[in-house]
């Protein structure tokens, strides 16, 4: 019995507590909510058809397996799977991209191996950087963004090898 | 940006094919490749709906608020310009506060509410609090990663939330150092 397995039972239960005692009407809620994730997966099958038939063929091609022994020197030097170099070149640029790339990492080596746990925590810990610089910047108006990028990307790279390390640290 | 990328990929696959002598493999993958999408998002299905429609019935009891009410002292001190004008505080820790419940489509809306009271300077330039803001979406804290851990048991992990304690740890100190970054490189330009 680990604590990890604890965490969705605890969060059930506190929300059957609060909807057995709450006084307010939570049904609608629920599933409105509900909706919204139905709506939000399937939102994402025409981009991940086409997602997913490129990674597919990247695979197949032997790509994938080239790309990792091109960037396995410096992956192997800081402790990141090489196998994962298609993800980590795809994470900053596209959210979606980066979940068909997970799904991938998934399929072939499992959720559960060191690889896939790597995968799981640079993917939980890092959001699509380009993406999300350009949409804050504009929705400021700024067109300047100084430091920004460098310093994202630089904490991208640094939470990559962290992940893996507090991976191979909790096992 | 989803396309782009997906051509550049694909691209890469054919000339890659063509010299490994995996044609015919790659006909196949390719082929095969979008039904893959369809079974991964109806198996994303049930967690999405689940955890989404748990948070709702969160946001309306409340935690949102209380989240964010808990949050603001802290922010305070990361983003001093804007605490000092006192607009924008409450936009900041409500999305922060999506984020760390893994909610992202309700924390991008909200991000975009801060964006726009934290603005910039003249000319354009960046300010200070924006810069860190921004730095801390690109990582942002994340007390449940929702997708990850819907892709996983969708996988058929044998313990789907077992990454849960790596990507807290993880995404914090993240957090931590951009906020330290920015108000060092902040620092620097006075």
């Amino acid at each position: 019995m680990n604590f990890s397995s604890l965490i969705f039972p605890v969060i059930l239960s506190a929300f059957a507590l609060y909807v057995v005692f709450s006084k307010k009407e939570v049904q609608n809620g629920f599933i409105s909510g509900a909706k919204e994730g139905l709506n939000g997966a399937f939102s994402l099958i025409p981009t991940l058809v086409l997602l997913l038939t490129a990674v597919s063929m990247f695979s197949a091609s032997g790509a994938s397996e080239l790309l990792g022994k091109l960037l396995s020197p410096i992956l192997n030097k800081v402790g990141v799977p090489s196998e994962l170099a298609p993800l980590l070149i795809v994470r900053p640029l596209s959210g979606s991209g980066a979940t068909a790339l997970l799904t991938d990492v998934f399929e072939k080596h499992g959720p559960d191996s060191f690889i896939g746990k790597c995968a799981s925590v640079i993917s939980g810990s890092s959001d699509t950087v380009f993406y999300v610089t350009a949409l804050y910047m504009s929705g400021a108006g700024a067109t300047k963004s100084r430091y920004t990028l460098p310093c994202a990307i630089a904490v991208m790279l640094f939470g990559t090898v962290l992940s893996c390390l507090i991976v191979g640290i909790l096992g | 940006m989803a396309l782009k990328i997906s051509g550049v990929i694909i691209l890469i696959s054919v000339v890659c094919a063509f010299f490994t002598g995996n044609v015919a493999s790659l006909t196949e993958a390719a082929i095969s490749g979008g039904t893959r999408a369809v079974s991964v998002a109806f198996s994303l299905l049930p967690m999405m709906c689940l955890w989404c429609g748990i948070m709702k019935v969160a946001e309306h009891g409340g935690i949102l608020n209380t989240l964010s009410r808990l949050l603001s002292p802290i922010l305070r001190l990361v983003f001093p310009k804007t605490a000092k004008s006192g607009d924008g505080v409450n936009e900041i820790s409500t999305s922060l506060a999506a984020n760390f419940l893994g909610i992202g489509n309700a924390a991008t809306p909200l991000a975009l509410a801060a964006t726009k009271k934290l603005g910039c300077e003249k000319d354009g330039i960046a300010g200070d609090d924006l810069i860190t803001f921004t730095l801390i979406g690109c990582a942002p804290p994340c007390l449940f990663p929702t997708t990850v851990v819907a892709l996983r048991a969708a996988s058929g992990s044998t313990d789907p939330t077992s990454v849960v304690p790596a990507v807290i740890i993880c995404s914090f100190a993240l957090c931590f150092l951009s906020i330290i970054l920015s108000r060092i490189l902040a620092g620097a330009r006075r």
